[in-house]
């Protein structure tokens, strides 16, 4: 390099005029609405039992009986998905498919359209779980009403949109696994864990979701897996099909 | 020609010689420090342009459901925008002799969280080294199975060549960002160095696109708009942190 006092250099002058945007994904971000890509409907058969007797006899019988609740339904099944660096409109600079087998997060559904997710709390069982009874139809008393149904309080923590929602804070349930209900507490972790969650006025249920865990219908030859499993609310006195909106937030590990 | 003229002449051209060798050899230079960045919009991910899906179901059933899903991610962020400049000619007093406005500025676009680097050190980035894929990872809080952390990132490695100084940069780790919301293999790439020296941290460089002046030859970028730059840097993104990561930059044109 040329050093001397009359050192003609060249400088490179750079004004970077930008919009300067910085598409990151904060902490807190909402769930985003999921797409459901297909569907598929059990019903629960049920197969009569039948005996005879003798006529002149007098027969005390213990019935034991099961019958589908109508008054609830159940989504389960399993999750794909990506990560993006996005703006607000929705352009992303950057995508990264993940590893269906190490997704991790949550699926909710709620019969609201647009939750504020600003606002999520555990569901309070005097106000919005109640008034969601009331409107499936729901009575106080009824032993499989919402209050009744997710009478325990054991699940993980979670993150909702940056609101850090506390282990075993909210009502829940863990529904079955191999067709048989789940034995846990407090210190052991059950699959598919399922709680509610509100925006201070509507009702929004949470399923954790797995890994490739034992689904409900699994057995022992069969292998079969969920990613999550959960149950709504529906209205059994109406004709017609209650509506539930399906959204996602998911981690990279 | 009058006797007091050659004389002018032969400084004339010694002059004129000493600028060239000074042009040569601060095309031969290290890249520089940006001088003024003016920020524009910061804006993210919205979850509400994905419009969730619904599904109808008789009560009594069980409904089997595949459902597909996108979140945003906590452990990067993104910078794209125009650089325009000028080229001088001046001192070293900052006397100008002459400029050159340029808007059609090619090069790279470097950034780091070091605020120095020994550019005579900055390679491709290579693991196993001083400044490796775990540490720096780990610096963002992300995770060896992360599908988002910077080694499942940064997976290709067919960059176009290009000069630091004088020093070929080929065949190190490559992305390339969106196209209209598309990925793509053509446009704004973005490859990642290390200076395991003076900076020991990861340098992230984006190749500048060309924009001829004068004519419609500009690079459409990842929001349809076109764009000189685009990169995308990591940063923690998780609940337990609150503190931003600086990046420094620096810039090199060709």
């Amino acid at each position: 390099m040329v050093k001397n006092n009359f050192k003609l250099m060249l400088v490179l002058v750079l004004a970077l005029v930008y919009s300067l945007s910085v598409i990151l994904l904060e902490t807190y971000a909402d769930p985003a609405g999921a797409s459901i890509t297909d569907n598929a409907t059990v019903s629960g058969a049920s197969s009569p039992t039948s005996r005879a007797d003798a006529g002149g006899t007098i027969t005390t019988m213990i019935i034991n009986a099961t019958q589908q609740n109508p008054a609830w339904k159940a989504y389960v099944g399993n999750i794909s998905g990506s990560l993006k660096l996005s703006d607000s409109s929705g352009f992303s600079i950057y995508e990264w498919s993940l590893n269906v087998s190490v997704v991790t997060g949550e699926v909710y559904a709620t019969r609201a359209s647009s939750p504020e997710w600003s606002n999520i709390t555990c569901a309070n069982r005097t106000t919005v779980i109640s008034t969601e009874q009331t409107n499936l139809s729901m009575a106080s008393g009824d032993n499989d009403n919402i209050n009744f149904t997710f009478s325990e309080n054991i699940h993980d923590a979670l993150e909702v949109a940056g609101t850090l929602i506390g282990p075993n804070n909210c009502s829940s349930i863990a529904t079955y696994v191999n067709g048989t209900a789940q034995t846990y507490n407090s210190t052991s972790r059950p699959d598919f864990q399922e709680l509610l969650l509100e925006d201070n006025t509507n009702l929004i249920y949470v399923s954790i979701l797995e890994i490739d865990a034992y689904s409900y219908n699994n057995n022992i030859s069969l292998n079969r897996t969920n990613d999550f499993q959960m149950i709504v609310g529906d209205d059994a006195s109406s004709a017609y099909h209650t509506t539930y909106y399906f959204f996602a937030e998911l981690d990279a590990t | 020609m009058s006797s007091h003229k050659i004389p002018l002449l032969a400084l004339l051209t010694i002059l004129v010689v000493a600028v060239m060798i000074q042009i040569t050899n601060a095309l031969d230079a290290d890249p520089s420090g940006v001088r003024l960045i003016t920020n524009g919009s910061s804006t993210t991910f919205n979850g509400s342009v994905y419009s969730p899906a619904t599904a109808l179901a008789e009560a009594g059933n069980i409904t089997q459901l595949t459902i597909d899903a996108v979140g945003p991610t906590r452990s990067w962020t993104g910078f794209y925008g125009e650089i325009s400049g000028e080229i001088v000619l001046e001192d070293a007093n900052g006397n100008r002799m002459y400029n050159w406005s340029d808007t059609s500025i090619t090069g790279e676009l470097y950034a780091s969280r070091a605020s120095s680097i020994n550019w005579s050190n900055a390679s491709c980035f290579v693991d196993g080294g001083s400044v490796n894929y775990t540490g720096e990872n780990s610096f963002y809080d992300m995770n060896y199975f992360d599908a988002d952390n910077i080694n499942s990132t940064f997976t290709q490695t067919d960059h176009d060549e290009f000069f630091i100084a004088d020093r070929s940069v080929t065949g190190c780790p490559t992305i390339y960002t969106h196209v209209s919301d598309e990925a793509q293999n053509e446009e704004f790439v973005e490859v990642l160095l290390h200076d395991e020296t003076t900076a020991n941290a990861a340098i992230y460089v984006a190749l500048i696109e060309n924009k001829d002046n004068g004519n419609n030859t500009a690079v459409v970028g990842f929001d349809g708009s076109t764009h000189d730059f685009q990169m995308i840097v990591p940063e923690n993104g998780t609940a337990s942190n609150s503190v931003t990561t600086t990046y420094y930059f620096w810039i090199s044109v060709a």
